[in-house]
């Protein structure tokens, strides 16, 4: 099986891009990553998305996206695991590269939340819940991080103003990212100060409603072409599921499937988790954060959150740490565009990779991984990325 | 790629020249404020956790847009200089609402019949949500000018409609305001042409029959209120050849409280220029009237000789930017109205009058 090369990647900067529908927005990504390649060489055309029903009107999002980046007639799909939408697009892209069937397959992750106001937005999102046992009960997406926060919170015997921390220190990597939705540095006090939406949980703590289309061109290494800039290796992605509902769960504040899909992607592309450099990790709310770290055993049970402490005290400086993570933002700061984010957090790490993370620039890691979860981790897939050139 | 909606400034079509002011002068304003009020956070749905004191005025069970219209133009009346400007002098009468009691019934022709004007009054309503007001006042003021009616009055009223729990509920408030233009009848204030900009939106708007309006959440923000001000204003600045520095103080729509503020900041305009005109945070957004209590408030705070950058904002979608002056009567004839008795009312009390009005 050949090896899998990212050649080519584009995002648009996540925001309220009022100016741009959903199909607009996908076309912009596409043509951007395809640049100058040949249309007519393009195998597939995979789009993760989540939203494009509930709040665009709009399925048969795959056509309608090829149409309006000039690539009409090639095979399209559109890819949905709510949240995870970018990261299973890219499991799918994985698989038809490495099984031989196709040489080149573009994966878009885009999704237009802002054309839908207020509580129309709450309620679309709500579709990731489980319907039957928590959305026709009232429950929403907020609701659930808030449960989770107040029953993470207690066992830990933390405080949710120190989870709070992640969010600071996500505005302040964001203002250095020119592609982030929020600029802005927030102090522990703008925290503090922000309304409550739900127990335990502040605006300040989640993820914006936001738009963004990021793609990525996928390759077998045998078409390679060494001049390519940004060339790095998809080794693995692969997936993991869960309950759906918090209350089907033995242990709501363990995460099963990330830890499972981690492990997998791991034992796929035979590397542990010490000689990863890089983790980008869903950061929706700080609780998620706390607990993926926990799933991926860097650190223990209950103290994830501690890892927020840490980077606050170091300056941001995460060498102590042994790993760096979120390091352009994350959902919190640089946003959170459902079915696009998957694909942002590989371009996060292919920057990193390739020398142009700017500001937030770290040592150019060799390994890394992102990991994306669909509603509160029920379907989670985790990709592992090897850097190429030196 | 740039989210940005500000387009490039519009080359004026007439030449720069200094800003000129009319012949015809404001000669009085007069406002009407409901004496009601409930404090915001009672009717706001998520906690905030700065409780600043905001109150938003409620209208009496009796009221709605026309009584208060009535209240703000007899005051008006009763404020002129010149006695020579009231009666049969007052042949031009425009009202501007978006919460009409009548879709079809103008509150114009209620207005001259309790005003005791003239049958021979022109007279009509008009409609451009929050902006109607200064639609109004820039048109009559050139029929004014131009010799057609001796004197012209201008009627911006509202009782602020939002759908219950909505995010506009805590600060959707009631006014009226009535300003009396006329020419060489000892005004109090100059005035000068505006600019306006107008484009095809729908950021806020209530369907024929629909009892509530809808409203657009952040799409009001950027696109609509920001855009809209900033390119009005930007093309007045250019054409008049004019900057924020050479005005006193600006006044413009208060939607909320921040508003305001990011488009002072954004135009050049120091924050302490907002200062006498903010009117939102005591008796809320009282749609169409509000430039106008703004400018009442700014006017009977002002010294002879200061000049007024005025920027209206109306949803669906549009922007006035004009300039006043205030003469040496100026404190003659403006002035704040408010009630001299405020009755808070409990949340309670809020529902009660709503339903005794027949909303909600």
């Amino acid at each position: 099986m050949p090896r899998v090369i990212v050649t080519a990647y584009a995002c648009t900067p996540v925001g309220e891009l009022w100016e741009h529908s959903i199909q607009s927005l996908g076309a912009r990504a596409v043509r951007a990553a395809l640049n100058d390649v040949d249309p007519r060489t393009i195998d597939f055309l995979l789009v993760g998305n989540m939203l494009s029903a509930g709040i665009c009107r709009q399925e048969n999002l795959a056509a309608a996206i090829a149409e309006r980046a000039g690539i009409a007639g090639i095979q399209a799909l559109k890819v949905e695991a709510a949240c995870a939408g970018g990261g299973a697009a890219l499991k799918v892209g994985h698989s038809l590269v490495a099984s031989g069937e196709c040489s080149r397959v573009v994966v878009l992750g885009v999704e237009k939340m802002t054309d839908a106001a207020g509580s129309e937005s709450t309620d679309a999102l709500a579709l990731a819940c489980d319907h039957e046992h928590e959305a026709m009960h009232g429950m929403t997406f907020a609701g659930i991080a808030s449960l989770l926060t107040s029953m993470y919170c207690e066992e830990a015997g933390c405080d949710p103003e120190k989870l709070g921390l992640a969010s600071v220190v996500a505005h302040r990597r964001a203002s250095g990212n020119p592609n982030a939705m929020f600029r802005n540095r927030i102090t522990q006090n703008d925290w503090q100060m922000s309304p409550t939406v739900a127990t335990s949980l502040r605006v300040l703590d989640c993820a914006p409603i936001c738009d963004g289309a990021a793609a990525v061109v996928l390759e077998p290494e045998n078409v390679f072409d060494l001049r390519i800039r940004g060339a790095a290796e998809l080794v693995a992605v692969e997936g993991a599921t869960d309950c759906l509902s918090l209350s089907q769960r033995t242990d709501p504040i363990d995460l099963p499937a990330a830890r499972e899909s981690f492990r997998r992607a791991c034992g796929k592309a035979r590397v542990n988790t010490e000689s990863i450099d890089v983790f980008e990790l869903h950061d929706a709310f700080p609780v998620t954060l706390a607990l993926s770290f926990e799933a991926l055993g860097l650190a223990s049970r209950c103290e994830g959150w501690k890892i927020f402490e840490q980077w606050e005290s170091d300056g941001g400086n995460e060498a102590s740490l042994g790993f760096y993570s979120q390091t352009m933002g994350g959902l919190k700061a640089r946003g959170h565009p459902i079915g696009a984010t998957g694909i942002y957090q590989l371009i996060d790490v292919l920057m990193q990779m390739d020398g142009t993370a700017g500001q937030n620039q770290i040592p150019r890691p060799r390994l890394g991984a992102c990991q994306i979860f669909g509603g509160a981790a029920a379907n989670v897939f985790t990709s592992i990325v090897r850097r190429i050139n030196d | 790629m740039s989210s940005n909606c500000t387009a490039a400034l519009l080359k004026p079509t007439s030449p720069a020249f200094a800003m000129e002011f009319l012949e015809t002068e404001i000669l009085s304003i007069g406002t009407y404020v409901p004496d009601c009020r409930i404090a915001s956070h009672l009717v706001r749905k998520t906690v905030a956790v700065d409780e600043r004191p905001r109150n938003k005025s409620v209208p009496g069970f009796d009221e709605d847009a026309l009584t208060m219209a009535v209240a703000a133009a007899k005051t008006a009346v009763s404020r002129l200089i010149d006695e020579n400007a009231a009666g049969e002098q007052l042949d031009l009468l425009w009202c501007a609402s978006e919460s009409k009691p009548y879709a079809a019934k103008p509150m114009a022709a209620t207005l001259v019949a309790a005003l005791g004007l003239s049958r021979y009054t022109s007279a009509a309503d008009l409609e451009f949500a929050c902006r109607g007001g200064t639609e109004a006042f820039l048109a009559s003021a050139q029929r004014v000018e131009s010799g057609e009616k001796r004197v012209a009055m201008v009627v911006a009223t509202d009782v602020a409609q939002s759908r219950p729990d909505d995010e506009l509920e805590p600060v959707a408030g009631a006014a009226a305001a009535a300003i009396v233009l006329g020419k060489g009848l000892q005004g109090i204030c100059r005035i000068s042409k505006g600019v306006s900009y107008v484009s095809d939106m729908h950021d806020f708007f209530r369907r024929d029959g629909q009892e509530y309006p809808t409203h657009a959440g952040r799409f009001t923000g950027e696109p609509a209120y920001f855009h809209h001000t900033a390119l009005a204003a930007e093309r007045f600045f250019a054409i008049n050849s004019v900057s924020p520095a050479d005005f006193d103080h600006m006044v413009c729509h208060q939607p909320n409280e921040s508003f305001p503020f990011k488009l002072a900041e954004r135009l050049g305009f120091s924050g302490g220029k907002l200062k006498h005109s903010m009117v939102v945070n005591s008796i809320g957004n009282v749609y169409s009237a509000t430039l106008w209590v703004a400018i009442a408030k700014t006017l009977s705070q002002c010294k002879p000789g200061e000049t007024i950058c005025c920027i209206s904002y109306g949803s669906g979608a549009g922007a006035d930017c004009f300039a006043i002056k205030a003469t040496e009567r100026v404190r003659r004839a403006a002035g704040r109205d408010l009630p001299s008795i405020e009755h808070t009312l409990s949340y309670g009390g809020y529902l009660r009058m709503a339903a005794r009005r027949g909303v909600r």
